[in-house]
């Protein structure tokens, strides 16, 4: 039962007019209402639509949709309604009510309760419909198709989000299999850390070895360079001021004799000069003449300066004084200079008593006149005498040539020679280091430093000190453990070392990824071990399979959604379908055909099996093709409207059809049989028929 | 909201793998997830056993 009223106020500005119901206020709940315009039959629809959500966004078509909410919003008029809806039994099922100060229409269930909307939803579904151009409104009817497909993806991509979930909950969960295969790899890199370390070991002490090896040789090689360039340095240095002093004493030394020499020279050439005259004067005729001329020709400077090779004053000088010597011994043997010696020796002794009185015995005169007799006497001997003195003054300047001769000759001229010689060879042999040659080896030493610093610090990270090497160097260095290197440069031993600490290096970091590797495992073993068991454990590749499967289905509804929309858009070119659409278009037609049911035409009542919507075509089951603009437009708000009743879906159905004047007897018929089956199938709650008529009637459809 | 028995035929219809039949059908029946995973792990298993 559909017990209602209402109070609607139409405000006309210049008048206003209020709508009250004209057709009984209870009304059962399978009603044709008939009755002419302006009778209220469209109100009485609006309200019963308006009470069941009709006003909202995709409850029903759009122009009716407006009507509705011009009911509820309009300025110009003033509304309240109640509307109560008993079952079959006549039990209170729902309620709607509007009072006019209400800004909307609260419903009721059958306890008074209030429904919200998104409840009634849930448990009412509401069909209002104009059937006007039915037949091109047939993909209309798809809309709910559509709907409930894309509730099926909805659901299947829960589906898959739950497979998904319980898969990242295995996991997570305590899995034997994992914690053995985690205990497998933890075992594999503890493996590996360890024989990482120990070939680190290995590389270390090779290392070592080279280490100590180079930095015990070269300390050792640059420790004796440095003392062998000190060593040069100072015998540089001392060489140097050697020289120096050296220089200094042969200079003094060879003034000193050059001064000596010239005056020996002067004085020989005194000599020669001197002892010439008398010897021109001796001997400028006879044999000795030429003895003299050779004399004559000697140039005393030069027979000094010729080192002794000339000898002509030598010569000449022994021959004259052998000469004279003859002639000093004849002469000292004659009687004359016998007396003479004899006179000079008396007046010698005489001359000690000059004064005295005393009378010589045997003369008879004192000693004075004795005196001036005797050198009376001695007066005729004193050219003998004189000749005596002049041959043995010329015998002694003669000797005295040769001495300062000889002493020139033998003595020093070769000792300023020698220094002469001393300064030529020491500068000829100048080995005194030159200053650049200095700064070279200082250089050299600051490089040799350098290095020996540098292996002084490597032995000291060896933890080795200086003195400890001479006891290591035997062993280490001329040891057999290192004879390979024995080969090696310094250049070679220092690339060694640097293979083998990047060889190191390297293996240290593979080391320390296997020791993360494993802490990161231990870990992931400790939290395994600790977790509880999934009871999909043993599942695991099943759910995966599932996974897949859910994932193909949401994928091909996702695809279909496409392909419904563009169907009922009419969107769809079907000179250009896939076999994948094609298909699906198929099961779309067979289904609508099934969703119509039966329909009328030329007064024969047909099974539809398909209703081909690109050829316009309704395929029925006994073969027949009818082209959808061959049917009356009654058949076709028929088929239509069955259609729209096609589909239960659990809910309950409120079914409104307005203005289906167009359709006979026979096809309002088709409908209503439809809205009794469904409501004696307890799916239909209220289903209303309006149609156009002269007298205002209704009609139980029950 | 239930689908129509009309409309679940067709869906079914539109997925020719068994398995994949068998999920559209539970879907559409309006199975618990929980349950749909179950009753494909036990048909599994008895494949399996089978």
């Amino acid at each position: 039962m559909i017990e209602y009223d209402y109070r609607l106020e139409h405000d006309y500005k210049d008048s206003t007019r209020t709508y009250k119901p004209t057709y009984p206020k209870k009304l059962p709940n399978l009603v044709c209402i008939e009755g002419p315009n302006s009778s209220g039959k469209s109100t009485l629809l609006h309200l019963l639509a308006l009470g069941c959500h009709g006003s909202k966004a995709g409850v029903v078509a759009e122009p009716l949709r407006q009507k509705i909410r011009t009911l509820l919003e309009g300025n110009c008029q003033k509304l309240s309604f109640q509307i109560s809806i008993s079952g079959p039994a006549g039990e209170p099922v729902l309620s709607f009510m509007k009072r006019e100060s209400d800004p909307d229409v609260s419903i009721r269930d059958s306890q008074g309760k209030l429904i919200s909307s998104d409840r009634f939803m849930r448990e009412y579904k509401l069909i209002y419909d104009i059937p006007d151009n039915p037949l091109d409104r047939l993909p209309l009817l798809l809309r709910e198709t559509q709907s409930s497909q894309q509730s099926l993806a909805s659901r299947a991509r829960r589906l898959r989000e739950w497979c998904v979930r319980i898969q990242s909950d295995i996991k997570q969960a305590r899995d034997p299999k994992k914690i053995s295969s985690i205990e497998n790899e933890l075992s594999t890199a503890t493996e590996n850390e360890r024989k990482s370390e120990q070939v680190i070991a290995g590389l270390k002490e090779s290392l070592k070895q080279v280490e100590l090896y180079s930095a015990l040789k070269f300390y050792d090689v640059y420790h004796k360079r440095l003392y062998e360039l000190d060593s040069q340095m100072k015998e540089a240095n001392r060489s140097n001021r050697q020289k120096k002093k050296k220089g200094k004493k042969r200079e003094s030394q060879f003034n000193e004799l050059s001064k000596t020499i010239a005056a020996k020279i002067s004085i020989l050439e005194d000599l020669y000069h001197d002892i010439t005259p008398y010897l021109s004067i001796k001997y400028s005729k006879g044999s000795e003449k030429v003895h003299l001329q050779l004399w004559k020709e000697i140039n005393v400077r030069d027979e000094i300066g010729s080192f002794g090779i000339r000898q002509g004053l030598k010569h000449e000088c022994l021959h004259f004084k052998h000469i004279l010597e003859q002639e000093c011994e004849c002469l000292s043997s004659s009687n004359s200079i016998e007396e003479a010696r004899f006179l000079t020796d008396m007046l010698a002794l005489l001359s000690n008593y000059m004064e005295s009185t005393i009378k010589i015995p045997g003369a008879g005169v004192d000693v004075k006149n004795f005196t001036e007799m005797l050198k009376g006497q001695l007066e005729e001997h004193k050219g003998v005498l004189k000749e005596e003195s002049a041959i043995t003054s010329s015998i002694q300047k003669l000797d005295e040539i040769l001495g300062i001769r000889r002493e020139l000759v033998e003595e020093l001229i070769p000792k300023f020679k020698g220094l002469d010689q001393e300064d030529e060879d020491e500068a000829y042999d100048d080995d005194s280091i030159p200053s650049q040659d200095i700064e070279a080896i200082k250089s050299r030493i600051e490089v040799i430093k350098r290095k020996l610093d540098y292996y002084i610090a490597e032995l000291a990270k060896l933890n080795i000190n200086v003195s400890e090497v001479n006891d290591l160097y035997p062993g280490v260095v001329l040891g057999k453990a290192c004879r390979e290197f024995n080969s090696y440069t310094e250049e070679d031993l220092k690339e060694r070392i640097s293979g083998f600490r990047a060889e190191i290096s390297d293996i240290n970091r593979k080391k320390n990824r296997h020791s993360a590797n494993a802490e990161y495992l231990r870990k992931e073993l400790e939290s395994h071990r600790k977790r509880e068991p999934h009871p999909y454990q043993e599942y695991s590749e099943q759910l995966g399979m599932l996974t897949g499967i859910v994932q193909r289905i949401e994928a091909r509804i996702n695809q279909y959604d496409h392909f419904i929309q563009q169907l009922i858009v009419n969107k769809v070119d079907d000179s250009r379908l896939d076999p994948v659409r094609t298909s699906y278009y198929e099961h779309v037609f067979k289904y609508l055909g099934q969703r119509i049911g039966q329909v009328r035409h030329a007064d024969g009542l047909f099974q539809v099996e398909k209703i081909d919507l690109f050829q316009r075509l309704i395929e029925t089951s006994s073969g027949k093709q009818i082209h959808l603009d061959w049917m009356g437009t009654g058949q076709g708000q028929s088929a239509f409207l069955t259609g729209l009743l096609g589909g239960y879906d659990g809910r309950k159905m409120i079914a409104l059809f307005d203005e289906v004047a167009m359709m006979d007897t026979q096809s309002l018929e088709a409908v209503s049989q439809r809205m009794k089956g469904l409501y004696e199938a307890d799916q239909l709650l209220v289903g209303v028929i309006v149609q156009k008529g002269d007298v205002a009637r209704t009609k139980d459809l029950r | 909201m239930k689908t129509d028995e009309l409309t679940a035929r067709f869906f079914e219809s539109l997925f020719d793998s068994s398995e994949e039949h068998l999920i559209v059908h539970r879907l559409l029946n309006d199975n618990d997830e929980h349950d749909i995973i179950d009753d494909f792990l036990s048909s599994k298993t008895n494949e399996e056993k089978a």
